[in-house]
């Protein structure tokens, strides 16, 4: 028994429905000729270098099997036959190269979005509180200009009253010397 | 006229973490050893020893088939 692994490319317009209906049915046959399954996983809907049967993007299915070198040649039939899928490629490889269930793509999805939530929860919260802390800043500042502006003000008006003040200094002078006169 | 290494040790050398890259999935670390056309550089250029360029370009090969790398660019296009 050897181990093999498979990637396959399967036309982008198929649903899950349809994804899994395809993979099961490769994965049956590897274990109609004794063999199991080791590790499978999906790439995803990725862009393809040049285009395939007039296809830009397509969906990548990887899987990992343990099987007869005389049976591998049926799962190659299976996947030439099959119209759905676009590319195949079977390559041997060391038991070494076979990967463990934690570094699954689709596992990794599910953990990143649960980290990217906490995330934008986190930002949200920091935002919060800098447009708080700004609207403080800018009501000091408006209190502050309000101050400058009133004592302003106050000291226009001391000024108008000293002009006044002498105003009325200079006319009772003036009176006093026309009554004196 | 042969162009002089860039290096003149092989980067593969006593390095397991980098020769487990070796592989036609991590297709991004083997964009570093094709042109902008998409052709495979020569060994003489990146400084590789001849025992892993011979890996490097059967793995491009099959990242080939697998449309993970390109055949061939047109750079004026890309």
């Amino acid at each position: 028994m050897n181990n093999y692994e498979i990637v396959y490319i399967i036309h982008p317009a198929l649903q899950e429905g349809r994804l899994i209906d395809i993979k099961s049915k490769i994965h049956e046959k590897i274990t109609s000729f004794k063999g199991k399954v080791l590790y499978d996983d999906s790439w995803g809907k990725k862009k393809l270098a040049y285009a395939i049967d007039k296809q830009k993007y397509g969906t990548y299915l990887f899987c990992q099997f343990l099987l007869e070198g005389k049976d591998v040649q049926a799962i190659n039939t299976d996947c030439e036959l099959n119209s759905n899928i676009l590319r195949h490629l079977i390559t041997r490889i060391d038991s070494s190269q076979i990967l463990d269930e934690k570094e699954k793509k689709e596992v990794k999805k599910e953990t990143n979005k649960k980290e990217v939530s906490k995330e934008v929860v986190e930002e949200k919260k920091e935002v919060s509180e800098v447009a708080e802390e700004e609207k403080e800043e800018v009501s000091e500042e408006v209190v502050e200009e309000k101050e400058e502006v009133s004592e302003e003000v106050v000291e226009e008006k001391e000024e108008v009253d000293d002009t006044i003040d002498s105003d009325n200094d200079n006319k009772e002078t003036k009176e006093e010397n026309s009554e004196k006169k | 006229m042969a162009i002089l290494a860039q290096s003149r040790v092989c980067p593969f050398k006593e390095d397991k973490d980098l020769i487990k890259q070796i592989d036609y999935k991590q297709y991004k670390f083997l964009k570093k050893f094709i042109t902008d056309q998409g052709k495979i550089i020569p060994s003489h250029v990146t400084g590789v020893s001849a025992k892993y360029q011979r890996l490097i370009a059967a793995e491009i090969k099959k990242a080939r088939i697998l449309a993970l790398l390109p055949f061939a660019v047109d750079p004026r296009y890309s």
